[in-house]
């Protein structure tokens, strides 16, 4: 039997979910504008305060309270970048980020530990983190690395600094890691410039993006502020992560914590491009509820991957990567 | 059995009107509708019952290796059945179903855990909408020996799948090793995920209300929304666990002695076993099921059917 070519059909080329519509979307987006114009976000560093200044942001130095006009945040979101390139320290490890394509990371960051010899619960060393990133570069699936725990063993200043080291001289992949506060953000980048020959080898493929988070609701905190700019100023890719907990620092419904959420990540986003415009951007979540019977915070809620599902959506509505909690 | 079934709610009568039993009849791959199938399918158009038609092609085994193929005679063997049935007594209820999956040639097993579980049969959902039938398909059955951590992810990636979906009927809970073994442990704690799965098929609803914009004018930057009146009356909008554990660790160490899910969902069987009685039968249906069944039995001894 002849079976002839068919004409063009609409085809799937895989599963996908439909979340939020465009119209959402646009609710959540208006929303999000009406909040920045009329509540604002506490800011909590000088030079962001003036960045934001001279950005076009209506600045009330003595309360530290930043309220952005629409076309400020509008202007921010057409400048970053829809693609962001997670180079690893290899060319083979790079991962392209951008609109549907899906890679899994590990979660960061872990503080306590399961002993797998003892079945001690106990806190976490750098020893750990070392073989913890001995695991992760081997596992084909995880594709990129976030620093999976914290070096309880050193002293609180220095201990992003000493989980870069652990986790850089172990994994080739590409890392997001959260350099605490500026001083440790520099040594983290003197670091990653000793593994890659050259500052000017680093600014062609940063291997390491920073990641910080914005403290809900609505506040963008010194040591943030300080990483964002500095991501920026260094050619570097940022990584922010909203933190609200539904019910316990954002609304319990999550419509409303997607707000808030949002608010808190395009003000974030409006520092960063107007330091430096068209510097790589990541738009990203681990919001969860609170279960205010438990007082916790239940990342394995269902909650959460709806809002994580909620946020793959509405960064592709602002063509802005992704990354969100899920797992 | 539908002579139990009309026994267990007062008469044939009562049974026609409201018929609390449907058959299962499963063709089998590939291409083949068996002299039972045949036998029930006729059979239940004359007593008034519905059928599920439920083949189990193995991808790779008794079908296509390749899913779009399988899923060609999987519709040729429901719709063949159907069309016995809708001849038999035209307006019949036929419920379309589906148990599909992939041989793993590998280890010569029927994989139900496997990830083409749940795409199978939520395509298979999707084709029986596309025929405005209503479904009945796989989704949440392991292929673990134990009610243990692998069950539970495979119980997710499917379940959800179907679900997604949007099969009328997701079954799977409780099933182990390929649907050969049952646990309970296993149907408790799928039922507590079920509950989830059914949380997330929700969505997010975007309204004004939910949006809760004059909230979040006024709890402001730093404020806090846990001690906000409208906190305290949408709390239990909130999902909420029963088996699952939110607890901290502490908390959890104490009630719990650190016991693991499973023997917490045991637990919760036994105390369901004492505790819960079914919805008692009317008056002399349990004497009339009995005879029917040691009737049945004696027939099989006298040579019967």
């Amino acid at each position: 039997m002849k079976r002839r070519l068919k004409a063009g059909k609409r085809r799937n080329s895989g599963f996908s979910l439909n979340v939020l519509t465009d119209d959402e979307c646009n609710e959540i987006h208006l929303a999000t504008l009406d909040v920045l114009k009329h509540t604002g976000v506490f800011v909590e560093h000088e030079e962001a305060l003036e960045v934001l200044d001279g950005g076009g942001c209506l600045v009330d130095r003595k309360n530290k309270v930043v309220k952005f006009p629409h076309w400020v945040v509008e202007d921010a979101i057409r400048m970053a970048p829809s693609t962001f390139y997670a180079y690893g320290r290899r060319p083979e490890d790079d991962v392209v980020l951008e609109d549907n394509r899906v890679t899994f990371t590990n979660f960061g960051e872990g503080i306590m530990f399961v002993d797998p010899v003892t079945g001690e619960h106990r806190e976490t060393t750098k020893a750990d983190i070392i073989k913890a990133a001995r695991i992760i570069d081997s596992l084909e699936h995880i594709e990129t690395y976030e620093r999976a725990m914290c070096s309880h063993d050193k002293p609180p200043e220095v201990q992003a600094i000493h989980n870069a080291e652990a986790s850089l001289t172990n994994t080739t992949k590409h890392h997001w890691l959260g350099p605490v506060n500026g001083y440790q953000a520099d040594k983290v980048i003197d670091i990653c410039t000793a593994i890659v020959g050259s500052q000017e080898e680093f600014r062609k493929r940063p291997l390491l993006s920073f990641a910080t988070c914005p403290i809900s609701p609505l506040k963008l905190p010194g040591h943030h502020s300080e990483i964002v700019m500095k991501a920026a100023k260094n050619g570097m890719g940022v990584l922010i992560i909203g933190m609200a907990m539904s019910g316990g620092s954002s609304p319990v419904h999550l419509a409303g914590t997607l707000v808030i959420q949002n608010c808190e990540i395009l003000s974030t986003l409006v520092l960063n491009q107007l330091t430096r415009k068209g510097s790589p951007f990541v738009y990203g979540t681990s919001t969860c509820p609170m279960d205010l019977r438990m007082a916790t915070a239940t990342v394995g809620s269902p909650e959460t991957g709806m809002i994580s599902a909620a946020v793959a959506r509405l960064a592709k509505y602002y063509s802005l990567p992704s990354f969100v909690a899920g797992g | 059995m539908v002579d139990l079934a009309a026994a267990s709610v007062g008469g044939m009568e009562n049974f026609r009107k409201r018929p609390i039993f449907t058959a299962n009849v499963c063709p089998i791959s590939p291409l083949t509708l068996p002299n039972n199938t045949c036998e029930v399918v006729m059979e239940a158009a004359r007593l008034g019952v519905g059928v599920n038609v439920m083949p189990m092609a193995l991808s790779g085994g008794t079908s296509s290796a390749t899913l779009a193929g399988t899923l060609v005679t999987h519709n040729a063997e429901v719709l063949s059945a159907i069309v016995l049935a809708q001849l038999s007594q035209k307006g019949m209820p036929c419920t379309y179903a589906s148990t599909s999956t992939i041989l793993d040639l590998r280890f010569g097993t029927s994989a139900i855990g496997c990830p083409e579980y749940g795409m199978i049969n939520a395509s298979i959902a999707k084709l029986a909408q596309y025929y405005r039938l209503p479904s009945f398909v796989g989704g949440g059955a392991s292929d673990s020996k134990l009610p243990d951590i692998q069950s539970g992810y495979e119980f997710t990636l499917s379940a959800t799948l179907s679900a997604l979906a949007g099969a009328n009927i997701v079954f799977g809970s409780g099933a182990l090793e390929q649907g050969l073994t049952i646990d309970y442990a296993k149907i408790v704690m799928d039922a507590e995920m079920i509950r989830m799965i059914q949380i997330a098929l929700k969505g997010i609803e975007i309204t004004d209300e939910k949006l809760a914009m004059d909230v979040i004018h006024e709890v402001g930057h730093g404020g806090a929304y846990i001690t906000h009146e409208h906190s305290l009356r949408s709390m239990r909008s909130q999902s909420q666990t029963k088996l699952f554990d939110r607890r901290s660790r502490n908390d959890w160490l104490e009630l719990t002695q650190g016991k693991e899910l499973r023997d917490q969902a045991y637990q919760t069987a036994i105390e369901i076993l004492q505790r819960h009685q079914p919805y008692a039968l009317p008056n002399g249906a349990s004497k009339a099921t009995s005879e029917i069944v040691s009737e049945f039995e004696k027939e099989l001894k006298k040579g019967g059917k």
